[in-house]
């Protein structure tokens, strides 16, 4: 017989008790992992493939034990920076967790930007400093300063290749003060290992940074504590004259590690075409 | 007026010193200069034990010593220690100054003079001061000998007095030799009454002559009348009667304004690579650091200027945020300069200039986050600038002017930030969620298939379809008074069948489609 599954909220648990439950869970695997050998020996398969989606999902788990580990905060006490966006906030259990690796992804034209623009704005308020790391080149001051970002406290780094993103995020993550990094990546075949996202996610914790990736897919795998990924519904054309008024966009939560995911909200993201313009 | 006088009777000899001291207690010369001929100008104490003397040629010396340091007198390292001495002075009186060179045997001597009056307020005695004197001056690789009277002069003469002790207890390089003295105004001239006339430094047709006369000490020219060895040697015996008797007519010492601090260094070879040239930088910013303490000025520029192996000269000005002290971040700053923008040729002399500022605390706000601190966050800065380039780091601006895309750069700094107070009086910006643009740069070529005047097909390299919606044009002019600046374009926006909502312009100087942003 297996050993029974662990509580599902094995791992998140820091200190002593933690450790022990850790070890417990790992050895569960190892167990899991034995008997899935047997079970692939000489029967039949779909209990392996229920047993295999097990281990998937405690992999993910133990990770969790083994990432909260490197900080002092846990899930429960982690500051929370919000976007100010209410329905989104009230979703991501306040807003983008400090000390650690977020991501917003989505095709071009889905809200990614804007989304990213709304938490800057609202970060920026605070009277903190921010910074942007932009790959593709793509910042636009104007539209930062009509989502209400104050210019002076943002440093903007205008890399031109990925080494230089990278090299630049983390140097930034190693200067404690700056409360957001957003890590412009949108660019097509950008591909960042995951020992970088790793590196990148211990430096946040250290410093107690909100580093938030921006991608046109997900690419932090399991390192990021949430993934946002934004959907396109449409753009709304108002006239005549025709005039370009907003666009409709979905986000949905795909990767949380102490919030339920799938969960989508609607946002409708108008243009102002006084600043733009 | 009571004087101190700090006193270096080998300047040579502890500039090289202060420069490297991993030669100290090591047999070394430095020399006037490279070939066979040059002459000792200054010999360490374990030299002068082996027999090395000053004066002896360089195949001289080897002879006596093979296992010599050689080293060649170098006027950069001089400058440094001479002004270091100043530094020393100036960190326990807010009055001093450099003494004017000596000549004759006494040329390789450097002295200082400060302003000792009331000093016991401060002191338990005038003795304890010389010894503090003393012992910082040893601190800061200037070993000295200090004196104190009640003139420049007899301060000077009594300093020399000490400096200059007998063969004996210098080639034994005895450590309890006398280093500071004393005099009360009254104790003075019995003091110096024996002392022999060189002390006075009198040219070589005077010393000559008073030789002849059967004059050898300060007594003995002391006793003469004035008139009569004025009318037999000529007035300038008068000179050296009025500094024996400390009667020149000396003026108060007064407080120098000197904030910039430089140091510098001849390197023996050619560098060529910044690896080892870093290790040069590190005695040259620690010596400067170590100056700034004594000073309590913190640096807000280094000056570095370079002398290259092809006669070419270079030069950066770093600038540094808050004034520092700190010897990682100065040399870090200064290793990301030149790896910014390296030396055309390989580096034979390096002098570095520090503008001193007095040191302040960092005013923090009541409101606001801590941040960065000044230090840390100008590092952090210098090496993103040698990352990604000067121009493509910093704080986005908004240009006044009307051309599509148009924004500055400037340098980010922390204390042009504003404070809370700034910042709650922009709060009434109401926020909503808001559609942003991204900006491609450069923008993108198109080809536009336009039917009644309205876009119906796009191709380009981020989109290529059909165009479902599209709004505009809108038309941005300006600079029209100068062709080459002049912008005339007609914006659209537009929504492909694939999703993307992009902002599309035609260009009327050069009649040419673009895709200047993505709705994102």
């Amino acid at each position: 017989m297996p050993p029974a599954p662990p509580d599902s909220s094995v791992g998140r648990a820091s200190g002593p008790v933690g450790v022990a439950r850790r070890i417990q869970t790992l050895q569960t695997l190892q167990a899991l992992q034995a008997h899935r050998q047997q079970e692939t020996r000489g029967k039949p398969r779909g209990r392996s493939h229920a047993l295999e989606a097990l281990l998937v999902d405690l992999g993910s788990q133990i990770h969790l034990g083994i990432s909260d580990s490197q900080g002092e905060e846990t899930a429960e006490t982690l500051r929370l920076c919000p976007t100010g966006l209410a329905a989104l906030d009230a979703r991501l259990g306040g807003g983008f967790p400090h000390g650690r690796l977020s991501e917003i992804c989505g095709a071009p034209s889905s809200g990614r930007t804007a989304l990213a623009f709304s938490l800057l704005a609202e970060t920026l308020k605070r009277g903190v400093l921010a910074a942007w790391i932009d790959l593709p080149d793509a910042f636009d001051p104007a539209s930062a300063v009509a989502t209400g970002s104050d210019l002076e406290r943002l440093l903007w780094v205008r890399a031109r290749s990925e080494d230089e993103a990278l090299r630049s995020c983390e140097r930034l993550l190693q200067t404690e003060g700056f409360e957001l990094v957003i890590l412009d990546l949108a660019l097509a075949g950008v591909a960042i290992r995951d020992v970088s996202w790793l590196r990148l996610a211990r430096l946040a914790a250290n410093s107690r940074t909100v580093l938030v990736a921006l991608s046109n897919a997900s690419t932090t795998g399991s390192r990021a504590e949430l993934v946002l990924e934004m959907k396109p519904l449409g753009a709304r054309f108002i006239g005549p004259p025709s005039l370009f008024d907003s666009l409709e966009t979905t986000a949905i939560l795909k990767r949380h590690r102490s919030r339920p995911i799938g969960h989508e909200v609607s946002l409708s993201m108008r243009v102002d075409s006084d600043e733009i313009y | 007026m009571r004087i101190a006088c700090l006193l270096v009777p080998d300047l040579p000899l502890h500039a090289e010193l202060r420069a490297s001291p991993e030669l100290k207690g090591r047999p070394l010369v430095i020399t006037s200069g490279h070939g066979f001929r040059a002459e000792a100008l200054a010999v360490s104490h374990e030299a002068f034990a082996q027999g090395v003397r000053p004066g002896q040629t360089l195949p001289q010396a080897r002879a006596v010593c093979p296992e010599i340091e050689v080293r060649v007198a170098s006027p950069v390292l001089e400058k440094a220690a001479r002004e270091a001495m100043l530094d020393v002075a100036l960190s326990l009186t807010p009055r001093a100054e450099l003494a004017d060179r000596a000549s004759g045997s006494f040329l390789s001597e450097a002295a200082v003079y400060l302003d000792a009056s009331g000093i016991e307020a401060l002191h338990a005695s005038e003795s304890a001061f010389a010894s503090v004197l003393h012992a910082r001056a040893e601190r800061a690789g200037i070993r000295g000998v200090v004196a104190l009277a009640s003139s420049r002069s007899i301060a000077r003469l009594i300093a020399r007095h000490l400096a200059h002790r007998p063969a004996s207890s210098f080639a034994s390089g005895e450590e309890s030799f006398e280093t500071t003295r004393i005099l009360s105004p009254k104790g003075e001239l019995a003091f110096l009454s024996p002392l022999p006339i060189d002390l006075l430094d009198p040219d070589d047709r005077t010393a000559r002559a008073l030789t002849r006369f059967g004059i050898h000490c300060i007594r003995d020219l002391l006793r003469l009348s004035r008139r009569d060895l004025a009318a037999r040697l000529g007035p300038e015996l008068l000179e050296l009667v009025a500094r024996a008797r400390g009667e020149e007519n000396e003026t108060p010492i007064a407080e120098p304004r000197i904030l910039a601090i430089a140091e510098g260094i001849d390197l023996e070879a050619p560098i060529e690579n910044l690896e080892p040239l870093s290790f040069v930088f590190r005695g040259l910013i620690s010596r400067l650091v170590e100056r700034l303490c004594l000073r309590s000025l913190g640096c807000v520029e280094l000056r570095l200027a370079l002398e290259l192996e092809n006669g070419a000269r270079e030069s950066r000005r770093i600038g540094v945020a808050s004034p520092c002290q700190d010897e990682r971040i100065l040399l870090r700053l200064l290793r990301l300069a030149l790896e910014a923008k390296p030396p055309a040729a390989a580096i034979e002399r390096v002098t570095l200039v520090c503008e001193g500022v007095p040191l302040r605390r960092e005013q923090l706000d009541f409101f606001l986050p801590r941040g960065p601190s000044p230090g840390e966050l100008d590092q952090t800065l210098a090496e993103l600038t040698a990352i990604c380039g000067a121009e493509r780091v910093g704080s986005p601006q908004i240009v006044d002017n009307h051309r599509p895309g148009a924004f500055a750069l400037k340098p980010f700094s922390k204390k042009k930030l504003r404070s809370k107070v700034d910042i709650e009086a922009n709060q009434h910006i109401q926020r909503r969620p808001m559609l942003t643009l991204r900006a491609l740069r450069p923008p993108l070529r198109a080809e536009v298939r336009i039917e009644r005047g309205r876009p119906v097909f796009l191709r380009s390299t981020i989109s290529q379809g059909e165009i479902l919606r599209a709004a505009g044009p809108w038309r941005t002019t300006g600079h029209w008074w100068e062709k080459s600046t002049h912008f005339a374009i007609d914006h659209y926006d537009v929504q492909m069948n694939d999703g993307h909502v992009l902002r599309l312009g035609f260009d009327w100087t050069t009649k040419r489609w673009q895709v200047d942003g993505l709705y994102d």
